[in-house]
């Protein structure tokens, strides 16, 4: 996704070691016989995956009691990532998969004492980039997704508890050689017998172009008998591709079972071209595998409503989003630092609403892992121009709470292990 | 394309012109004599002295008496009397007008008288070619490779043993490495070989292959490089130098080790004085199975990823295979030239990887990397009185492949399974391919360096470096990598002027360069238009050197230069797929200062003690990083970085019994940007992660039976120590968690015998002599004890 795959003469830097212009991705974690066990300090609290700032922008899994108060930093403390790492949790256990040459994931939970620590890893050939977990939360479902030509993509099945791959299945999701076109999948949502797999049209040059961005699609697998092609694809066409890249939340699913997903379709957000459609919320209703022809929640034309950049479900009926106020940032600028347009709104799904988080600034968010909803709140992290800090949101009355102060780059979820 | 880079430069004609009109003056049309100058230094006693530099002031020639306690200065061309002039420490310096006669040669002699050393008659010429370099205002070391022929060293090996370098490799014979010097790296030090850029010559001329046999000495020049050797150099440059001599000789060599290693060099020569010609060959063969024993590597499951555990394993597919061949004819001491040669380059090489260079969690099979190199170029060289004038061109073709062609997946046990038909994986990318990238280079150079008097000197140098790259995949139809034309000229134009006294007890050089730069890369876009860019820019660097040597003992040094890199052409040009271009890119600038002091002296005639010690500085600014914005992303001017450091030395000889010298380097290099992309960087003045910042190197060597003619024996151990450093910041992370690369301390033992005055050497050697587990790289082991079999044939 962000970082891989770039021209050749960055790949061929990194194996020939000639070049040092890439910062250097690494190898693996000290391992489990030679070494004690990494584990941070305790696990009460709330552990965060934290990026620090600076050179190689090294990542860490910290825990903290208090952290809407004071500073939050690495200092001294947490378990050191060797590298870039996307953050997913499962239960009370939390994935961190590695990118690039660092071809590793690993899990980790809580041990005996309260402290956090690996719980066993495996590798992967190409980078797990889309993230979803089974209904009882025992599989983790990870994809790689390779992004020019029209080889398989790679689903595969981790026992939560052991962190071991059971099982892979090759599929291609989605592809059309005579119109050059593959699948990249933004979503992998189980829900009860059956795998729901949105996911964008791409130019199979690798190139992220979206030729056909006006319309959502979404596969429909069996599940857990996940075969090499989808049950069938069913289509919307009021409004676009589902989903954004990195983002693996293109779909959610409602307390009641209901299946929402959102389409944003915009140029910021790395559509190429962008979407004529209005960006929005469609569902697919518990027990259903198609759309909801009397359901569009319209977000972009809605008050306070605007593009959909990212959302995650929260409870009630609720879910936080983040909205981009205009689509005049230029290619890609929402996963940059250049342009602060990203507002953090509360939706009401079933009344089709949109409110302003109060108290919570203007700011840009390329990545965010699942969150984290603890007695009716919800807490993110916000990166403006100058200043990164914890907030915590009241979902009931949509008011935001300063909480404590970022010393890094920012913090990619909050878990509870 | 071509146009625009055979444009006529103003500047060049500026420069050059008044050196041309007074080579006019001075050099042609006038029938002039040469004379050979000989005789005999001895003292009261008739026995012959070695060590005294006898020269010709104002024609800045000169020799060093021998061990018979004689000395030869060739070539002179004087129609006018002049002063031979004889000195050296311990001894009073005496001076002979000398008349030369037509075509005959002199003989002078002189009987020394013991005295006072007289330091208004001190005088650079005379003495060693590197002797001369290291006490010139830069910050230089310079390694004389005499010692070091008989033992199976490369260059690298060799530079890894002085203070302020530290070389980073990823394997055994022909791996990867990355050089540092003093906290600079990769591309920001330059390579030369005789005064020409080695830059992007290929992987099988890369100098982790290159044995010692083929050169004289290694000139590293710390932070201040001098205008002669025209690149950007931004930390400092690396010269490899072969002494122009004017006999015939051979030296051919042969070695056989451990991992299957054999290696072997020729270096041999045919000169014929009286017409005045030369064809010299060099050459070297290397191969090695590098199957050396790696410990507790992680082994996966092939088919699901899962861990199994740690094993120790032997390495397999690490095969690595080199040959060179240069070719080079010329001619020497005619009218029009002092020397002038051509010669003919072809070296080819084949890589066998395990894994990437970065990680071992994953494992190749097949993997593996060509290159194929031929380069042709021309030198000539001609002094015309206070005149003296070097050039050089050089074209050259450098094809690189990448072959990832194999449809199975291996692990560290040496299990593989083949994947499914509708895996398009490669062993490392995401699609098999079979990557080959050309450059095309064309490189041209002209110094000119003009002595007004013994006082003043200048100097003048122009240099222009042109490469263009292409490349197709074979294998991968979605690539296009480099099938965008692009192509990059540098030129890069210095000036010097250089005054030191008449007692010549101190020196000062100013110097500025200006670099100009131009580039251009056609690719097509989305819409399958073609979109071109260009880039012209010029930029300056500036700076200064200076010497005092304040007595018999001490020298103090002092240098500064505003130093450059020029962006790469992918950096600044983007590479028309993932990489934007970024025409505002900057080059990475450095303020480099250094400080030195050197001292020596001799004890009862029979010890010998040298030392030196430099402070240095080095705030970099603009480091060139890549910036992602999603899958995309540009270059652009992120970082600042400071280095400061301490770094010394001394060696001790007791007659030519036994040696000892040790050195060490400490570098405190800082990460020295305040904001990372507006948030304030909590990582400000932190050291560099992933950076060695403390190292020394020490080697003791005996010659415990001393004979003049057969049966000389040798021993030497040398060690190193590299002490323990983060891949991330020192002070983040729990200390259970945190990636450490553990200090290192290796020994090596060699043992050396000579017959027949040298013409006949044997060596041995045991490297990593403890078979420790040694890592330059966190996690990249390098090979255990290693035993090395030498022999070598030497005819001068």
């Amino acid at each position: 996704m962000f970082i891989n795959n770039q021209s050749k003469l960055r790949k061929i830097s990194s194996i020939l070691f000639v070049a040092a212009l890439t910062t250097g991705f690494t190898a693996c974690d000290k391992d489990d016989d030679d070494d004690p066990t990494p584990t941070t300090k305790s696990s009460s609290g709330i552990t965060m995956s934290f990026k620090t700032t600076g050179g190689d922008e090294s990542e860490f899994i910290i825990s903290k009691e208090n952290i809407m108060e004071g500073e939050i930093s690495a200092e001294g403390t947490g378990i050191e990532q060797t590298g870039w790492r996307f953050y997913y949790p499962v239960g009370k256990t939390l994935f961190a998969s590695g990118y690039s040459e660092d071809n590793q994931c690993a899990g980790y939970a809580s041990n005996a004492n309260g402290q956090i620590e690996k719980k066993g890893e495996f590798i992967f050939d190409n980078a797990l980039e889309m993230f979803g977990k089974s209904d009882d939360e025992e599989t983790l479902l990870a994809m790689e997704i390779p992004r020019a030509g029209f080889g398989d993509k790679k689903l595969f099945f981790i026992d939560v508890n052991t962190v071991q791959v059971k099982r892979i299945v090759g599929t291609k999701i989605f592809q059309s050689t005579s119109d050059s076109l593959v699948a990249w999948p933004s979503a992998l949502q189980v829900r009860g017998d059956k795998l729901f797999v949105p996911f964008h049209k791409l130019d199979a040059n690798g190139y992220f172009t979206t030729p056909r961005a006006d319309t959502a699609f979404v596969a429909v697998y069996n599940y857990p008998n996940v075969g090499e092609q989808p049950e069938k694809i069913i289509t919307d066409t009021r409004t676009s591709n589902i989903g954004v890249n990195g983002a693996t939340s293109g779909m959610i699913e409602a307390d009641n079972g209901d299946i929402y997903s959102f389409s944003c379709g915009a140029e910021m957000a790395g559509f190429a071209p962008a979407s004529t459609k209005p960006s929005g919320i469609l569902r697919i209703n518990n027990g259903s595998t198609e759309f909801d022809p009397n359901y569009f929640f319209n977000v972009e034309e809605a008050t306070n409503g605007g593009k959909i950049f990212w959302f995650e479900y929260l409870e009630n009926g609720k879910a936080i989003a983040r909205i981009l106020t205009h689509d005049n940032g230029g290619a890609w600028a929402a996963f940059g630092r250049d342009v602060f347009n990203q507002k953090l709104v509360i939706l009401d799904l079933e009344a089709q609403t949109v409110t302003d988080v109060t108290n919570v600034p203007l700011h840009a968010k390329r990545y965010s892992s699942p969150v984290l909803v603890e007695d009716g709140k919800v807490y993110v992290s916000v990166e403006t121009a100058s200043e990164a800090h914890v907030y915590q949101v009241d979902i009931a009355t949509a008011t935001g709470t300063k909480g404590a102060k970022i010393n890094g780059k920012t913090i990619k979820g909050f878990y509870k292990l | 394309m071509l146009r625009t880079f055979f444009q006529p430069n103003k500047f060049l004609y500026l420069i050059l012109l008044p050196f041309i009109i007074v080579s006019c003056i001075n050099g042609f049309g006038q029938n002039r004599n040469r004379v050979t100058i000989s005789g005999k230094v001895v003292d009261k006693k008739n026995n012959p002295i070695p060590g005294l530099s006898i020269y010709i002031k104002g024609l800045n020639k000169g020799d060093v008496s021998n061990a018979n306690g004689q000395y030869k200065i060739e070539n002179i061309i004087s129609d006018t009397a002049f002063h031979l002039t004889i000195s050296g420490i311990g001894y009073q310096t005496q001076s002979k007008e000398v008349k030369p006669g037509g075509s005959t040669d002199l003989t002078v002699n002189f009987e020394m008288k013991k005295g006072q050393y007289n330091l208004s008659e001190f005088n650079v010429v005379g003495k060693s070619n590197a002797e001369e370099l290291r006490e010139t205002g830069y910050n230089v070391n310079v390694l004389e490779t005499k010692e070091l022929k008989n033992l199976s060293t490369d260059i690298n090996q060799v530079l890894q043993t002085t203070s302020g370098v530290n070389i980073r490799q990823a394997g055994g014979l022909g791996s990867g490495f990355k050089l540092s010097l003093n906290g600079l790296s990769g591309n920001q030090v330059r390579y030369f070989i005789d005064g020409i850029p080695m830059e992007s010559f290929g992987s099988s001329l890369s100098l982790n292959n290159y044995p010692v046999n083929l050169i004289d000495n290694i000139e590293v020049y710390k932070g201040v490089v001098p205008i002669s050797l025209g690149a950007d150099a931004l930390g400092g440059a690396i010269n490899i130098t072969s002494a122009y001599r004017k006999k015939s000789f051979l030296d051919v060599g042969y070695t056989v080790g451990s991992f299957n290693t054999h290696r072997g060099s020729i270096n041999g020569q045919y000169a014929n004085k009286e017409k005045g010609y030369f064809a010299r060959v060099t050459s070297f063969i290397n191969y090695s199975d590098n199957n050396f024993k790696m410990y507790d590597v992680p082994l996966y499951d092939l088919e699901l990823g899962n861990y199994e555990g740690d094993i120790d394993v032997r390495r397999k597919h690490s095969e690595y295979s080199s040959g060179m061949v240069k070719a080079e004819v010329g001619l020497f001491d005619k009218k029009f030239a002092d020397r002038i040669s051509l010669s003919f380059t072809k070296s080819l090489n084949r890589k066998n990887y395990q894994h990437p260079d970065n990680n071992i969690k994953r494992v190749f099979g097949h993997f593996h990397s060509r290159n194929n190199t031929t380069l042709l170029s021309a030198t000539y060289e001609k002094r015309f009185g206070k005149l003296a004038i070097t050039a050089y061109a050089l074209g050259g073709q450098i094809i690189e492949e990448v072959i990832d062609t194999s449809s199975y997946k291996y692990n560290w046990a040496g299990e593989s399974i083949r994947r499914d038909e509708d895996d398009q994986r490669g062993e490392l990318y995401d699609r098999r391919s079979w990557l080959e990238i050309t450059d095309k280079v064309f490189r041209s150079s002209a110094q000119a360096v003009y002595t007004i008097d013994q006082n003043h000197e200048l100097a003048a140098s122009y240099s222009q470096n042109y490469t263009t790259r292409s490349g197709t995949d074979y294998v991968d139809e979605f690539s296009t990598s480099f099938q965008s034309p692009s192509y990059i000229n540098k030129t890069i134009l210095g000036g010097s002027y250089t005054y030191k006294p008449n007692s010549k007890r101190w020196e000062v050089s100013v110097f500025a360069k200006e670099y100009l730069y131009n580039g251009n890369i056609v690719t097509t876009d989305s819409q399958d238009e073609e979109v071109e860019e260009n880039i012209d820019l010029s930029n300056t660097g500036y700076g200064f050197t200076s010497r005092y040597f304040a007595g018999e003992h001490f020298q103090f040094k002092a240098s500064f230069e505003r130093a450059l890199r020029l962006p790469e052409s992918h950096e600044i040009l983007g590479d028309g797929i993932y990489v934007n271009p970024n025409p505002q890119l900057l080059p990475e600038n450095s303020y480099n200062g250094n400080l030195g002091l050197r001292f020596r002296t001799s004890i009862a005639e029979n010890w010998d003690f040298r030392s030196d010690l430099n402070t240095f500085i080095r705030s970099s600014n603009d480091f060139i990083r890549f910036r992602p914005m999603g899958p995309f992303g540009q270059y652009e001017n992120i970082s600042n970085v400071r280095s400061t450091g301490i770094e010394g030395g001394f060696e001790i000889r007791y007659n030519s019994f036994a040696s000892l010298n040790a050195n060490a380097t400490y570098q405190n290099i800082t990460d020295q940007t305040k904001k990372d992309e507006g948030l304030e960087n909590v990582n400000y003045n932190s050291k560099i992660p992933n950076v060695p910042y403390f190292f020394a190197n020490a080697r003791f060597g005996i010659k415990p039976f001393h004979k003049e003619t057969d049966g000389n024996l040798s021993f030497y151990w040398s060690t190193r120590y590299v002490h323990e450093f983060f891949l991330t910041w020192e002070n983040l992370g729990s200390a259970e968690s945190k990636h450490v690369i553990p200090s290192q301390l290796t020994h090596d033992l060699e043992a050396e015998y000579s017959l027949k005055d040298g013409k006949y050497n044997f060596s041995l050697s045991v490297n990593n002599l403890t078979n420790n587990i040694v890592y330059d790289n966190f996690r990249i082991q390098k090979p255990g004890r290693a035993i090395y079999f030498k022999i070598r044939y030497l005819l001068q």
